[in-house]
Formats: C-alpha cells, structure tokens, sequence
C-alpha cells in the first residue's frame, strides 16, 4: 500500500514537472492539475452525468441481451460434451475477431444510431461470456453430479438446484469481468458517429483541441469502471453467503 | 435365503487392460453390517461405486432386491469419502433437498430433515452453511442425508478416513447407536482393521488390485457395543484374524508375481 501510494506521487510529480519545465508543451501534455479542474467542470456541468446515463444504459442493454442469450449456450455446452461440440467451435472464431473490425460491417448493416452501439457491444461481449460461462458450468465437480444422482434427482432438478448454484459464483465473477470489458468497448462505439455518451465526450474534446478534457474523460471512463468492479466485488457476499469470507 | 444385494461375478476393467477389481461374488445379507478392507488401491471405492449403481461392471451383475441393479437411487444411500455436502445448503437443506425431489411437502421436508440431523447429533448447526462445519460434522451431514431417503442400504466409502483420531472414534460410537436404532443394511469400505472389527457383523478382506474376496471373517462380539468392546480379549483376536488375512492377501499377491 505504501509503495504503491509513493509510485503514484513519483509519477505525479514527474508528470507536473515534464509539464512545469517546459519539457511537453500544456497542448500535448496538460498538467495533472489541469486535467482535474477540467474532470471538476466536466462533471459540474452535469453533461457528463447525462453522458454516463447513456453510455451506462447501453452497456445494460447490450450486456443484458448478452448474457440472457449466452447463459443458455453455456448450459448447454456445459453439461453435454456433445452440445459443447456444436456451440464452442463456432464461437470460437469470433472470439478471436477484434470488436474493432466488425464496426464498419455494423454500421453498414444497422447504421449509425442506438442499435449500432449496442450491436458492437455485444458483439464484444457474447462471445467471450460463452466460453467463460461454459468453463464455469464445466468447472461444477463430478462429485456433487455423483452425489444428486445418489440423491435421485432428475436432470431439470440436478440442473436447477446443483449446476445452476455450483456454477453461480464462477459465473458472477464473469460476469464482472464481462461488463468491464463491455465498459471498454461502448467508449469505442461511441467514438465514432455518436452524439452523446462518454467515449463521444472524448471525441469532442479531441475536435476541440482541449487536451486537459480528453484527459480527463479517460480518467473518469477509466474511475468508473474501476468503480463498477469494486463494488461488484464488495456486494459479492450478499449474494453468496454461503462461502466463507477471506 | 437370498441377500439384498447379490454380486455375481463383478468384474470391473478400465481402460486398456488394467483391471480395477474383481471378479466378485458377495451377498451383502438385510439388516447385516459388512465392513470391507483391503489394501489401498485394491479397487474399494470401485465396489462401493457398483454397489450404489453408479458404475456398472465390466462382466457379472449386482442383484438390488432380486432385480437387476439399474442405477444409483435413493434406496442406496452413499456416504463418500471426501465431503460431498452441497456449499450453497444449509445442513438441514443439504438433508431436505432428496425430500424435496421426491416431492414432499416443504413442512414435511424441513421437519423430516431436522428429525435426521437431531439423529446425527447436529440439532444446533442444522442452519449453518457446511463451509463453518468440521469435517466430522459434515459427515455428520451426509450420513443424514442418506438416511432421510429411508434407504434399504447405507454404503460407506471410508467416511471416517480423513478425521482425526478422536472424531473417528466418536463418529464410530454415533455410527452403531444409529444402525441399531435404524437397523439399516450398512457396507462399509475402510482400510482401518480397527474400525472394521469394532463396527461389523462380517468383515471381507481383498486382495491388492484387481481386488478378490480373499477371506470372510464373522464378527460375533455381542451388540450393543462400547469403547469397552474394544478392550475384551475376543476383539484382540478378531482383530488378528483380519490383520493376519489381510497380510496373507498381501503376501500370496506378491509372490504369485514373482
Ligand atoms: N476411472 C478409473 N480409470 C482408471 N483406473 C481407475 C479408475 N478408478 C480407479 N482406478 C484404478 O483402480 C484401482 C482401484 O481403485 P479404487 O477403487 O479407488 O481403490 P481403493 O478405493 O481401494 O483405494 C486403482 O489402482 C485405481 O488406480
Ligand atoms: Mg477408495
């Protein structure tokens, strides 16, 4: 903790002095002080708050339709080796595809409006959540199968009160890296042909030459999503009270 | 008279040609407590593992009540090794849940399955989730649970193996004030010649793998015992008996390989 506080006044006062110097002029590099005030009238403004909204709801929408069609597929793939061989192979390809290069084939296809955002969003998403999914569900241990079935249990039962909750933990944690990486990519797709949102605010600032205000949109995108995943980890025992707490 | 469970000719061969255990033949006799022993890897949990109808032989048949065995139920309930308590279930839900299957009524469960933990002496921790339980109480657990199916056999896979001394003793004391409460047919797989003495009506010795019936040894030390039983002369010499057969299995093994 200590070292880390001391790294980070090193770099700050690194940062001011390259600036105070002289050494990188205020255009190209603004001064850390700078690029707070600017965060401070950013979100004073109360813009920015109306782009979080937004950039925030199409993150909820696209990650929701996301997960509400990867969670089946990975039932699926999870417990039958067969299915797996179905769905896995296929989304594999994509998988390995950049966000990035489907965004022209979006907006050729969807435009430029609302569903284009999210369409890039999922498509950055859904991929990756299948496979992490399907690892979760396959990660359930033979033992407790061993144990239902000794217990009698049918397949809808075994797989609503023994898959469903082994697998539900290693599914959260998922899904808090999902919506980081969906955080990420609705700055990309808001980066090009958005008018609202806080990868657009980005955009603009850049537009403008205001140095200071990109700054401070990549620190408040990246607080954000720090703060997302931060709470998301603190409220995780509310939701699984049964393990025990380190 | 014919057994509950009859094994006839089980042989159990996994990949390749490497042959896990058997052939068998054994009856496991109703309301009869058999223990079985033999030397690690001689192919224990593969037996228990048929028995429950969780695995199915290689060549032979295991008959459940005169029918062909099909598959694992809760009419054979299973107590493994390893603690097998589902994490996300309290201990009275880990006991209700087979109840639940079934269909009973949610009363009903709850109220069955806090009968069964007052039985294993668990009454006070019936609400904790088993990640807070010892190891000895989340057998505890798993005990109950399979006796809240009301199951016609209990199988043990050394359920005490990974506890320590004085819970082991502990649990074996429970072990029989249940099963002469209950008088449930009980196997139970150990490799502690001890405990196998102290709690069965008849002990089977294997041999190392494959594992084959190599002696049967009747336990007649009278019921109900007590941590006195085990300082009488007669549990010494049973206690001999077995260690001297299970040697014997040993020793015949090695040298046929010679
Ligand atoms: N699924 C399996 N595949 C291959 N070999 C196995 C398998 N299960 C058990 N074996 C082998 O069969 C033998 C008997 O195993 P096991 O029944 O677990 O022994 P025990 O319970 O007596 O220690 C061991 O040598 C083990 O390596
Ligand atoms: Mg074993």
């Amino acid at each position: 903790m200590r070292t880390t506080v001391a790294t980070c006044c090193v770099f700050l006062l690194l940062w001011q002095a390259a600036v105070s110097t002289g050494l990188a002029p205020a255009a190209f590099l603004p001064a850390p002080l700078a690029v707070l005030s600017a965060a401070g009238h950013l979100l004073a403004s109360g813009i920015y708050f109306d782009d979080l909204a937004a950039s925030m709801s199409r993150v909820l929408v696209a990650f929701g339709l996301s997960l509400a069609l990867a969670l089946p597929l990975a039932y699926m793939a999870g417990t039958s080796y067969r299915m797996g061989g179905v769905i896995l192979p296929l989304i594999g390809f994509f998988r390995y595809t950049p966000v990035a290069a489907f965004v022209p084939l979006c907006i050729l296809w969807i435009g430029i409006g609302e569903p284009e955002k999210v369409a890039i969003i999922f498509i950055g998403t859904f991929f990756q959540l299948v496979v992490m999914l399907t690892d979760a569900v396959r990660a359930v241990p033979e033992e407790y199968y061993r144990v239902a079935r000794t217990l009698g249990g049918t397949r809808f039962q075994v797989l609503r009160d023994v898959t469903v909750p082994a697998s539900a933990s290693a599914i959260y944690d998922s899904l808090r890296l999902g919506l980081g990486w969906a955080w990420s990519y609705v700055v990309l797709a808001e980066l090009v042909a958005a008018t609202t949102g806080v990868g657009y605010r980005l955009v603009e600032a850049q537009r403008f030459m205001r140095t200071a205000d990109v700054f401070a949109g990549i620190l408040l995108v990246g607080l954000v999503g720090l703060l997302l995943d931060v709470v998301l980890e603190y409220i995780k025992p509310v939701f699984f009270p049964w393990q025990t707490r380190r | 008279m014919s057994a509950l469970i009859e094994v006839r000719g089980v042989l159990r061969r996994f990949s390749g040609d490497l042959v896990g255990l058997g052939p068998i033949d054994l009856g496991v006799r109703e309301g009869e407590f058999l223990a079985i022993v033999g030397p690690s890897g001689c192919g224990k949990s593969t037996l228990l593992h048929l028995l429950a109808g969780l695995d199915a032989p290689t060549e032979g048949e295991i008959q459940f009540e005169g029918a062909r065995l099909a598959g694992p139920g809760p009419a054979l309930g299973v107590v493994f090794q390893h603690y097998t308590c589902l994490p996300w279930l309290t201990a009275r839900q880990n006991v209700a849940l087979a109840l639940r299957w079934r269909g009973l009524p949610g009363a009903d469960c709850e109220r069955n399955a806090q009968r069964y933990i007052d039985l294993v002496g668990l009454g006070p921790f019936s609400d904790a989730w088993p990640a807070t339980l010892s190891g000895g109480m989340q057998q505890r657990v798993a005990i109950a649970r399979a006796l809240a199916n009301q199951p016609r056999a209990l199988l043990m896979d050394e359920p005490f193996g990974a506890l320590d001394a004085q819970t082991r003793s502990r649990l074996q004391l429970e072990l029989l004030r249940i099963f002469a409460e209950m008088g449930c047919t009980t196997v139970f797989v150990t490799h502690d010649i001890d405990e196998a003495v102290f709690l069965a009506d008849r002990v089977v010795v294997l041999t190392p793998r494959p594992g084959r019936i190599h002696a049967e040894i009747p336990v007649t030390l009278p019921r109900p015992r007590t941590l006195g039983t085990r300082l009488g002369p007669d549990f010494s010499t049973l206690r001999a008996r077995v260690a001297a057969a299970l040697e014997e299995a040993v020793y015949t093994m090695s040298n046929g390989e010679d």
